[in-house]
C-alpha cells in the first residue's frame, strides 16, 4: 500500500480556512507489517484509513494497492478485500454473531457451509465458543466481546489488509488488554498487513512493527519504536514520547 | 316448464344494462336492477330518501342502495350529476337559487316550471311530482322576546328594529346561501348583534337555553310544535317557495321507467301538518327513520299487500344505551365492518405509497427530502370536507372518495417515520456494512430497512389510529361507517345514537392500536431492542 502526496481537505463553509485533515502525506506500508498511526485526536489518522478503503476520496494525490491506483477500482470490491474494525465494533444488531462474522464471505458468495465453518473457526479463535455465541445478537454481548467479533469479522475472508480504527479505545483497561492479546495471537497466525489507529502510544509500542506519528494532518516520522525513541525527528515526537511515559529518560 | 319468457327478459336486461351489470345478474331469476337513493344530511331529507327507497323496494323488483345523509346540497347535486346516486329529494327553491343561481323572487308555480325546464336542458335531471308540502325557511324567535316593553313582533319587518340587540343562530347553509341570510339582509336591511353558525338541532337547544335569540327554521320542522318559539311572517315574501320533489337522473328514468310511476304515487300526498308530525317523531321521539318512513307509507296506503311486515322487526327505541345498541346491533355491525374496511384499505394503500416513497426520497440529500416531506405534510391540514369538495367531481360519492381522503391522511405519518427510520438507522452498523463492501443497495435492503422497521411500524400505528378516527367522515358522503350514527345523532340530538357510533369507533381505535403494536413487535427483527 503506497500513498503519494495524499491530501484531504474538508470544506468549511462557515470558517475562513478549510480543514486540511490530511496534508501531502507520503507513506509506504510494507507487506505483512503492522503499522500503527498515532497522534492526537483530529490529527488525520482516521482519515488516512478512510482514504485507504475509499470511504473518502482524496482531494489531491494518489493511493496504490498492490501497485494499482485505488481510484481505478470499484470501491465495493476494494472494501471486500480490506478488513475494517471501528471503535464501537459496528456489528449489525439484527444479524446473529455468526452471520456478522461471515458478512464479507457472504458478499463474496461463499457457500453456506464454508461461511459457517469459517465463522465458527474464527469465533473459537477470538475466545467466543460458537456453541455458546454463534446464535446470539450483538446486544447480548459485552463491549469486549463485541470488539472480538468485529476483529473476527474483519479477518473472515482473509483480506490482505486490515484497518483498525481505535479498535480498543472504548474498552476498559483490563478488557482492552485481553482483546489486544487476542488480536496479537490472531496476527501471529496470519500474514495480513495491518494499519492500526490509536492515540495510545503504549498500545502502539506493543502492537507495531513501525509507528507513524501524525500531527495536524502531516506525517512527522515513520519509524520502528526503537528508532523513534533514539532519534525522534521532531520536537513534537519527543514531547509525545515524554508525555506518554513509555520511555524513562 | 316454458323458459322462453325468462330468457327473453334476461336478453332484454342484458341489452339494457351495461355489460358488467348484465354479467353480474345473468343468473338472477329476477332481472331487477339496482338504483341508488341519496339524501341530504338533515332529518326530513333523510326520511324522504328512506321513503323513496322503501316505496321503490315495495313496488318494483329493483334493488335499492341507500346513500343517505350526504353533506349538503352541493354534495348531493354533484353525486347525482356524475351518477353516484340516481335520485334524491330536493326543494324547488334550492334548485332555483342555489343550483341555478337565479333570483329568489318567484311564485311557487314559476319556481317549479323554471327548475323543471332548466334542469332538463342543462343536466338531463328530472323533477318528478312535488310531494305536496312546502318547506321554506322561516325565522323563529324565542317567545319571551316577542312582547318586550309592549312591542309585538309578528313579521320579519317588525324584527328589523330590535335585531341589532339579538343573537342569531343560523345553519351553515343559511348563512352562505343567497336565499338565506345575505338576501334576507338585503331585502329587509336587517342586522343582528351576532350570527353563530349552528346545526339545526343544536340551534333549537341553544334557543331553549337562551344562548341565541333567533334561529332559522324549516316550515315543516316538528320542533316548532314543541319548542317555545314564534315563527315570524315573511311579509316581504323574500323566501322562495320550497316545494319538495324527487330529483332523478334522466338515464335512470330511461332505464327504469317504473320509478317515475312509483314515485308519482307520492304526488301531493303529504301536507305540511303531516310532515311536521312525522318530523317530530324523528326529532323528539328519536324513532328509527325506517320505522317512521314505513308508517308513513302505510298511512298513505301505498304499500302493496304483503309488504306490510317488512319492517315489523324494527322495535321502538329502547331505553338505556346498552339496550339501544343491542336493538341496533345489525346496523352497528354493518357500520363497524364498513368502518374497518374503509380504514383498512386506506391504511394499506398508505403503507404501499409511503414506504416506497420514503425509499425514493432516501436518494435525495436530507435538506431536499425534508422539504418534500413538509410539502406532503401540508395534506394533513386539508379539512376533510374541503378535500371531498375536490374529490367528488372526480370520484363521485361513497367509498371511493372516502378511501382516497383517508389514504391522503394516512401517508404522512408513515412517510415521516419511514424517512426518519432509514436516515437514523444505527450509524455504526451502516458505516461497518459500507466499509466492508456492501453496495448502497445492499446497505439499504439488508441493514437500514430492517433496522428502520420499528420506526416505520410506529408510524403505521399512528396512521392506523388517525385513519380509524377520521373514517367517521365517510358518513358525510355516503360511505357508511360508524360516522353514520354519529352524524345522524348530532342532527337529531340523540345522545344514544351518537354514542352507539362513537363507542365502537373508540374501541376500534384501541384495538387497532394494540394490534398494530403487536404486529410491530412481530415484524421487529430479532436483536433489535424495543
Amino acid at each position: 500500500m503506497r500513498l503519494r502526496g495524499v491530501t484531504k481537505v474538508y470544506p468549511a463553509p462557515r470558517r475562513a480556512d478549510d480543514v486540511r485533515a490530511v496534508d501531502n502525506v507520503d507513506l509506504d506500508i510494507e507487506l505483512g507489517e503492522t503499522l500503527v498511526l498515532v497522534g492526537e485526536s483530529g490529527c488525520g489518522k482516521s482519515s488516512i484509513l478512510r482514504l485507504i478503503n475509499r470511504m473518502e476520496e482524496p482531494t489531491a494525490g494518489s493511493l496504490f494497492f498492490e501497485d494499482v491506483d485505488l481510484s481505478t477500482m470499484p470501491p465495493t470490491e476494494l472494501r471486500r478485500r480490506i478488513g475494517y474494525v471501528q471503535q464501537t465494533g459496528g456489528l449489525l444488531p439484527h444479524w446473529s454473531i455468526e452471520r456478522n462474522v461471515a458478512l464479507v464471505p457472504e458478499l463474496l458468495g461463499w457457500s453456506r457451509d464454508r461461511r459457517r465453518r469459517r465463522a465458527r473457526e474464527l469465533l473459537e479463535l477470538v475466545g467466543l465458543p460458537p456453541g455458546n455465541y454463534a446464535n446470539r445478537y450483538a446486544r447480548q454481548l459485552s463491549g469486549g466481546q463485541r470488539q472480538r467479533v468485529a476483529v473476527a469479522r474483519a479477518l473472515a475472508a482473509d483480506p490482505p489488509l486490515v484497518l483498525l480504527d481505535e479498535p480498543f479505545g472504548a474498552l476498559d483497561a483490563i478488557t482492552r488488554a485481553e482483546v489486544r492479546q487476542t488480536f496479537k495471537r490472531l496476527r501471529a497466525s496470519g500474514k495480513q498487513t495491518a494499519v492500526i489507529v490509536t492515540h495510545d502510544l503504549d498500545e502502539a509500542f506493543q502492537l507495531s512493527d513501525r509507528i507513524a506519528v501524525m500531527r495536524k494532518g502531516r506525517l512527522l516520522q515513520t519509524a520502528t519504536s526503537r528508532e523513534l525513541v533514539e532519534r525522534p525527528a521532531d520536537p513534537y515526537v519527543r514531547e509525545l514520547l515524554d508525555r506518554s511515559g513509555v520511555v524513562q529518560p | 316448464m316454458n323458459r322462453a319468457p325468462v330468457l327473453f327478459l334476461a336478453a332484454v336486461c342484458a341489452a339494457v344494462c351495461p355489460p358488467a351489470r348484465a354479467q353480474d345478474e345473468s343468473g338472477d331469476p329476477e332481472p331487477g336492477g339496482r338504483i341508488v337513493v341519496g339524501s341530504k344530511n338533515f332529518a326530513e331529507n333523510r326520511l324522504l330518501g328512506e321513503l323513496f327507497a322503501q316505496l321503490i323496494e315495495a313496488r318494483t323488483d329493483l334493488d335499492v342502495e341507500r346513500r343517505l345523509g350526504l353533506a349538503g346540497t352541493e354534495f348531493c347535486f354533484e353525486a347525482l350529476r356524475e351518477g353516484s346516486i340516481d335520485i334524491y329529494p330536493e326543494y324547488t327553491g334550492t334548485g332555483l337559487v342555489t343550483l341555478l343561481g337565479r333570483d329568489p323572487s318567484a311564485s311557487r308555480f314559476e319556481a317549479l316550471q323554471t327548475v323543471r325546464a332548466e334542469f332538463l336542458r342543462r343536466f338531463d335531471l328530472h323533477w318528478l311530482s312535488p310531494l305536496g308540502f312546502e318547506n321554506s325557511f322561516e325565522l323563529a324567535i324565542r317567545s319571551d322576546l316577542v312582547v318586550p316593553d309592549g312591542r309585538n313582533l309578528r313579521t320579519i319587518s317588525d324584527l328589523v328594529t330590535v335585531a341589532p340587540d339579538l343573537r342569531a343562530g343560523f345553519g351553515h347553509e343559511f348563512i352562505e346561501r343567497d336565499d338565506g341570510l345575505p338576501g334576507l339582509a338585503r331585502t329587509y336591511g336587517i342586522r343582528f348583534d351576532s350570527v353563530q353558525p349552528l346545526l339545526q338541532a343544536p340551534a333549537y337547544q341553544a334557543a331553549a337555553a337562551g344562548a341565541v335569540d333567533v334561529i332559522d327554521a324549516y316550515t315543516t320542522d316538528g320542533r316548532l310544535l314543541v319548542y317555545d318559539l314564534v315563527v315570524l311572517e315573511d311579509d316581504l315574501g323574500f323566501f322562495p317557495p320550497y316545494e319538495v320533489a324527487p330529483l332523478v337522473r334522466g338515464e335512470t328514468l330511461d332505464r327504469y321507467p317504473q320509478i317515475g310511476a312509483v314515485l308519482g304515487l307520492l304526488g301531493q300526498a303529504i301536507d305540511e301538518d303531516r310532515m311536521r308530525a312525522v318530523n317530530l317523531r324523528l326529532q323528539e321521539q328519536h324513532e328509527a327513520i325506517e320505522v317512521v318512513a314505513h308508517d308513513l307509507l302505510r298511512e298513505l296506503e301505498l304499500l302493496p299487500a304483503g309488504a306490510e311486515t317488512v319492517h315489523a322487526d324494527l322495535k321502538p327505541p329502547a331505553s338505556g344505551l346498552a339496550a339501544y345498541m343491542w336493538s341496533r346491533r345489525r346496523e352497528l355491525t354493518r357500520y363497524t365492518i364498513e368502518h374497518v374496511w374503509l380504514s383498512g384499505v386506506a391504511l394499506s394503500l398508505g403503507i404501499l405509497l409511503a414506504v416506497p416513497l420514503a425509499l425514493a426520497l432516501d436518494r435525495f440529500r436530507t435538506g431536499t427530502s425534508e422539504t418534500l416531506i413538509r410539502i406532503i405534510g401540508m395534506s394533513q391540514t386539508l379539512p376533510s370536507l374541503a378535500l371531498f369538495g375536490f374529490l367528488i367531481p372526480l370520484l363521485g360519492v361513497g367509498v371511493a372518495p372516502t378511501v382516497v381522503a383517508l389514504w391522503i391522511y394516512s401517508v404522512f405519518p408513515i412517510l415521516r417515520n419511514s424517512c426518519t427510520g432509514l436516515r437514523e438507522a444505527d450509524p455504526d452498523a451502516v458505516e461497518a456494512a459500507t466499509a466492508l463492501g456492501m453496495t448502497s443497495g445492499q446497505v439499504l435492503r439488508r441493514v437500514r430497512l430492517p433496522l428502520a422497521i420499528p420506526t416505520i411500524m410506529a408510524g403505521v400505528r399512528t396512521a392506523g389510529v388517525i385513519t380509524i378516527g377520521t373514517a367517521t367522515i365517510g358518513a358525510f358522503i355516503g360511505a357508511g361507517g360508524l360516522g353514520q350514527p354519529i352524524i345522524a345523532g348530532v342532527q337529531l340530538v340523540n345522545i344514544q345514537q351518537i354514542l352507539s357510533g362513537a363507542i365502537p369507533a373508540a374501541v376500534l381505535a384501541l384495538v387497532a392500536d394494540a394490534a398494530l403494536g403487536g404486529l410491530g413487535r412481530v415484524l421487529r427483527p430479532r436483536g433489535v431492542g424495543p
